[in-house]
C-alpha cells in the first residue's frame, strides 16, 4: 500500500514532539543565538533541559524551572530516544510517517523490511538495473534547481572551503 | 636545470610505466635521496596519468548505484524523489563539479543512512528523512555525500584496498575496462560499502559539506545537528548499526567540525529552509 506524500502532510501537520537534552559542561545561557548576546544565566554541567529550536551554532532551551535562552549546541548532549522508531520531530517533520508507512516499490523485488540495511544486505546485493534507470529518470536540471532556490529564498553565497590546500571553487552558475 | 629535470622525470615515467610500475616500491627504496625526490614527482605524474577519467568514473558509480538498489529499492514516492533531486542539485551546483549527472534518490529503507557513488549518485534512506528536523539538516547530509564525490573518496578507497595494480590496470585499458567493469564493480561494491571509507575522508566530507550547505544559502550547522542526533543513538540499534560501523564516532566528528567551524560561521545568516509540509505541497502539484 502506498501512502501518497501529500496525505502525510494532512495526517501529521502539527504533530510536534519535544526533545530533551543534558548539558555536557557548565555553559552560559544567552538571550539570543549569538556570542554577542547578553548572558542571562549559567547552566551547570548535567542540567536537564527541553530543546526548543536550533539556529546556527546555538540551541534554544528551556530549563525545568522555566527559564528559556540559548546555549552553544556543542554544550548539549541530546537524550537518547527510547526506541529506534521514535522520531525526533521537534521541527514538526511530516516525513516522520516514513518510518511507519507501509511502503513498497514499483519494481523492487525486495519488500519493505523491518530492519535497516546491513552489511549482509550489501554483500548479498546483485545489481538492479531497472531500478537504476528509474532513478536516472528523476534527474533534475541545474535550471530547475536554480528556480527552486530563488522561490525558496536560498541565495548562492561565496564561501571558501575550510582547508587552505584546496582550490575547488564554485562553478559558474 | 629545469629542462634536465623534466627529461629525467620523463624518462623515469617511461621506465616506471607499464609492468615496471608494480615494482616501483622496490626501486624507490633503493634510490639515493635527491633522485628519490625526483622519482616521487615522477610517481605522482604516473598516478595522475592513470587517474580514472570522468566517463569511467560515472560508469563505475552507476554500477555501484545498481548494486545498492539491488539491496534496497527506491521509495515509491515520486514527489519526494523530485524534491530530494531538486534540493540536491541546487547544492551540487555550488561546487567545482556542477555538471556531473547529479542524481539523488530515497531508498525504501527504515535504517538511518546516506551513500554516494563516484560520478554523482547520492542516496538517503527514508529512515534518515524521517529523522530530519529541518531542510537545513537534510541539506547538510546531502552536502556531505556530495563532498565524497567531489573528493573522489571511493576511488581513493578502491586504490588503497586493491593496491595500485588491479584498478590502475583496468583504468589504463579500454578493452579490459569494457570486459571487466560489471564484475569488478559488483565485487568491489560488497566490501567497499560494507567497510566504508577512510576516517580521514569522512572528516574531510564533513568540512567540505558544511561549506557547500552554506554556499547554497543554508545554515551550515544542519550537518552538525544531524551528527548530534546520531550521538544520542545506540550503535547497537540495528537501524543505526551500519552507519556507526562505517563512520568515525559522532563525538569525534562533532569535535572536529566544531574546531573547523568555530569563528568562521558565527555571522552566517543561513536559512533553515522551508518546512517539509510546505515542500510536500510544492512537489505534489
Amino acid at each position: 500500500m502506498k501512502i501518497p506524500f501529500f496525505m502525510i502532510a494532512a495526517v501529521l501537520a502539527g504533530n510536534v514532539m519535544a526533545e530533551s537534552a543534558t548539558t555536557s559542561k557548565s555553559t552560559e545561557l544567552m538571550d539570543k543565538a549569538s556570542s554577542d548576546a547578553s548572558v542571562i544565566g549559567t547552566l551547570a554541567n548535567q542540567t536537564r533541559v527541553d530543546v526548543m529550536e536550533r539556529n546556527g551554532a546555538w540551541t534554544q532551551v528551556k530549563t525545568t524551572a522555566g527559564q528559556a535562552g540559548w546555549v552553544r549546541m556543542t554544550a548539549l548532549r541530546l537524550d537518547a530516544t527510547t526506541g529506534s522508531n521514535v522520531v525526533p520531530a521537534s521541527g514538526g517533520n511530516v516525513l516522520g510517517s516514513l518510518m511507519t508507512g507501509g511502503r513498497t516499490s514499483n519494481t523492487g523485488s525486495v519488500g519493505t523490511g523491518v530492519k535497516g540495511l546491513d552489511k549482509e544486505d550489501l554483500r548479498r546485493a546483485s545489481p538492479n538495473y531497472p531500478e537504476l534507470h528509474k532513478m536516472q529518470a528523476n534527474i533534475v536540471s541545474k535550471d530547475s534547481a536554480r528556480s527552486f532556490a530563488q522561490r525558496s529564498n536560498l541565495p548562492a553565497v561565496n564561501v571558501e572551503y575550510i582547508d587552505q590546500n584546496n582550490t575547488g571553487k564554485r562553478g559558474n552558475n | 636545470m629545469r629542462a634536465t629535470k623534466k627529461i629525467l622525470i620523463a624518462s623515469l615515467i617511461i621506465a616506471l610505466s607499464g609492468s615496471a610500475f608494480a615494482q616501483l616500491g622496490d626501486l624507490f627504496n633503493k634510490l639515493p635521496g635527491n633522485v628519490k625526490t625526483l622519482a616521487e614527482g615522477a610517481k605522482n605524474l604516473v598516478d595522475k596519468t592513470k587517474e580514472i577519467d570522468e566517463p569511467k568514473e560515472i560508469a563505475l558509480g552507476n554500477e555501484f548505484a545498481a548494486s545498492l538498489l539491488g539491496a534496497k529499492p527506491l521509495l515509491n514516492d515520486p514527489a519526494l524523489q523530485r524534491y530530494v533531486n531538486t534540493l540536491g542539485r541546487w547544492l551540487a551546483s555550488q561546487t567545482e563539479r556542477p555538471d556531473l549527472p547529479w542524481t539523488f534518490a530515497v531508498l525504501d529503507d527504515v535504517g538511518f543512512n546516506a551513500f554516494a557513488t563516484p560520478g554523482g549518485n547520492i542516496f538517503v534512506t527514508r529512515g534518515l528523512l524521517a529523522r530530519m528536523r529541518s531542510e537545513s539538516e537534510l541539506a547538510g547530509v546531502l552536502a556531505h555525500e556530495i563532498a565524497h564525490v567531489l573528493r573522489k573518496h571511493h576511488l581513493n578507497a578502491i586504490s588503497k584496498a586493491g593496491g595500485v595494480g588491479v584498478f590502475a590496470d583496468l583504468v589504463a585499458s579500454q578493452l579490459k575496462w569494457d570486459a571487466n567493469l560489471k564484475t569488478f564493480a559488483a565485487n568491489v561494491f560488497k566490501d567497499l560499502y560494507a567497510k566504508g571509507l577512510d576516517k580521514a575522508d569522512e572528516y574531510d566530507a564533513d568540512r567540505v559539506g558544511v561549506v557547500i550547505a552554506a554556499r547554497a544559502g543554508f545554515d551550515p550547522y544542519g550537518l552538525p545537528a544531524v551528527i548530534q542526533t546520531l550521538q544520542a543513538q545506540s550503535a547497537q540499534d540495528n537501524n543505526f548499526s551500519l552507519q556507526f560501523e562505517t563512520h568515525p564516532s559522532p563525538t569525534d566528528r562533532l569535535d572536529n567540525l566544531d574546531k573547523a567551524m568555530r569563528n568562521r560561521f558565527e555571522s552566517t545568516n543561513g536559512s533553515q529552509g522551508r518546512p517539509f509540509n510546505e515542500r510536500v505541497k510544492e512537489f505534489s502539484r
